[in-house]
């Protein structure tokens, strides 16, 4: 009983913690981000703004809880929206960006059908679980190609690449919790340990968009190497 | 295997199993993915920081090299004007003192006659360490007749036998540029002449597309790219380090090479050229 009821404690800080944690990047972007024009930034924004809102909007209003699964498929859509947004501007590779529309449209379109079509008392786990894999597969083709680039100098240097170590950590973590989520969201002990997971890296993500907030973009180039379009 | 044992066992252990291991997998991959990242850029900033101290000190080696030329020139110029042009000019104010006038007509005349002597070699001297500077030929007729002229003189001398042969020179060089390719083609020379003990020296130029070739035999003891290198690292080689100043100045690409057939050694200047640099 001491256990779940510490247990409980620790869930509900990091919960408390985790919607609190949304303020800190917003907060440097709006005062303190040097780079406000950085597609990375913005993105990074909008979407924080929108977890805000929508962290906001379930917890003071108790209709809204109702429709928590149904709220996380719009926030599932919109994310994916802007982040594909995001890769498609910060990904050099043609080839890459043709695959990109392709899969952007075929998902959307998947998430599309999912949110008009599901049942609204089950949590996304296959549409969340796709993006997240889609997201991480970004994430890696991304930073393959700031390794091969020769020019690009001092990445963590880059805002994007904060963003895009948000994104992948996150993705990685919440990968596992979202796909069971589905089917063992009725257990007690599986709600705490996703919460658990999931509160921690939504903190650790915006620790990480803040960073991204406060880095200066600067691009530095190597004078050794010409720049590759491909 | 696993996956089927652990999800063969029951209840919500099983799920807590793969959240946690499946998390924390997921998790190291991301973080050793990112680390990975940082690393990688970390060394290459470190090998480009490398390459450009190298670069800086082979820039101040050509510099230094640059500078002590243009000293050893100058002190060539210096000497001849001081060891020869002074002693002359000097003889010629001897035969022209004030105690002249009172010396009889035939003697007059014989110092004037001397003095005369004396200035026109001077003149001529003169004309000389001009021409060493900046050769006339090249500057009124261009660089194919330069080279001519100055393999004329040395198949004049009869110790070696030079020739050139331009297929291509219709329109010429920018005169920097045609000077900056000549004293080039001197230094090699002048390379070949003192160390190569050759009986030949062949200069072919060609122009393609864009580039401007000027390729050098000969079948003396040669140098090759490696030896160059070498060279390059040590204190020796001045000609050598001035040539490789004159070929950035250019922004051409200088090659030293054995032939084909192993029997003569070969240089090659590939000098960038645009349309627009050329003149008629």
């Amino acid at each position: 009983m001491l256990y779940l009821e510490k247990h409980t404690i620790i869930t509900t800080v990091l919960r408390n913690i985790a919607v609190l944690s949304d303020l800190l990047p917003l907060i440097l972007f709006i005062f303190f981000a040097r780079s406000k024009k950085n597609i990375g930034l913005r993105v990074a924004f909008y979407i924080v703004v929108f977890s805000a809102f929508i962290n906001l909007f379930v917890l003071s209003n108790r209709q809204a809880r109702e429709y928590t699964f149904l709220i996380g498929r719009i926030t599932t859509l919109f994310e994916y929206s802007l982040l594909s947004l995001l890769f498609f501007n910060i990904i050099v590779s043609k080839a890459f960006k043709k695959g990109m529309i392709a899969v952007t449209v075929l998902i959307g379109a998947y998430l599309l059908y999912d949110l008009f079509s599901a049942v609204n008392n089950s949590f996304d786990s296959v549409p969340s679980g796709i993006t997240s894999l889609v997201f991480l597969i970004y994430c890696i083709f991304y930073l393959f190609e700031r390794v091969n680039d020769p020019t690009s100098l001092f990445l963590y240097s880059s805002p994007v690449f904060w963003v895009v170590v948000a994104l992948i950590i996150y993705s990685a973590g919440t990968f596992f919790p979202f796909i069971y989520a589905q089917s063992h969201m009725k257990e007690d002990q599986f709600i705490s340990e996703y919460d658990l997971i999931h509160d921690v890296l939504y903190i650790f993500k915006n620790i990480l968009l803040a960073c991204a907030m406060l880095v200066n973009d600067k691009t530095l180039k190597s004078p050794y190497a010409t720049t590759k379009k491909k | 295997m696993i996956l089927l044992q652990i999800t063969n066992q029951p209840g919500p252990l099983n799920i807590s199993g793969v959240l946690f291991f499946g998390t924390m997998g997921m998790l190291a991959l991301a973080i050793g993915l990112v680390l990975f990242i940082i690393f990688h850029q970390r060394r290459v900033i470190r090998y480009q920081l490398q390459l450009k101290e190298m670069e800086e000190e082979q820039q101040k080696i050509l510099l230094n090299a640059s500078i002590r030329w243009q000293e050893e020139e100058r002190q060539r110029i210096a000497a001849d004007l001081h060891d020869d042009a002074g002693p002359l000019l000097a003889t010629a104010r001897l035969y022209l003192n004030e105690n002249l006038v009172k010396q009889d007509i035939n003697t007059q005349l014989q110092a004037i006659y001397n003095a005369k002597q004396i200035i026109d070699d001077t003149i001529q001297l003169i004309r000389n360490i001009s021409h060493s500077l900046m050769p006339p030929t090249l500057k009124n007729f261009g660089l194919e007749s330069a080279v001519n002229d100055l393999f004329q003189k040395i198949s004049g001398s009869g110790s070696m036998n030079a020739s050139s042969r331009f297929h291509d020179y219709r329109q010429r060089l920018r005169p920097e540029q045609e000077l900056l390719v000549f004293r080039v083609i001197q230094e090699l020379v002048n390379n070949i002449l003192k160390h190569s003990n050759a009986s030949f020296i062949h200069v072919t130029q060609n122009y393609n597309e864009d580039k401007f070739f000027i390729r050098l035999h000969h079948d003396g003891r040669g140098i090759t790219q490696a030896d160059v290198e070498r060279l390059n690292k040590s204190a020796l080689g001045l000609g050598l380090k001035n040539i490789q100043s004159r070929a950035r100045v250019l922004h051409a690409k200088i090659d030293f090479e054995k032939d084909m057939s192993q029997t003569y050694y070969k240089v090659t200047l590939e000098v960038p050229v645009e349309e627009y640099e050329m003149i008629t």
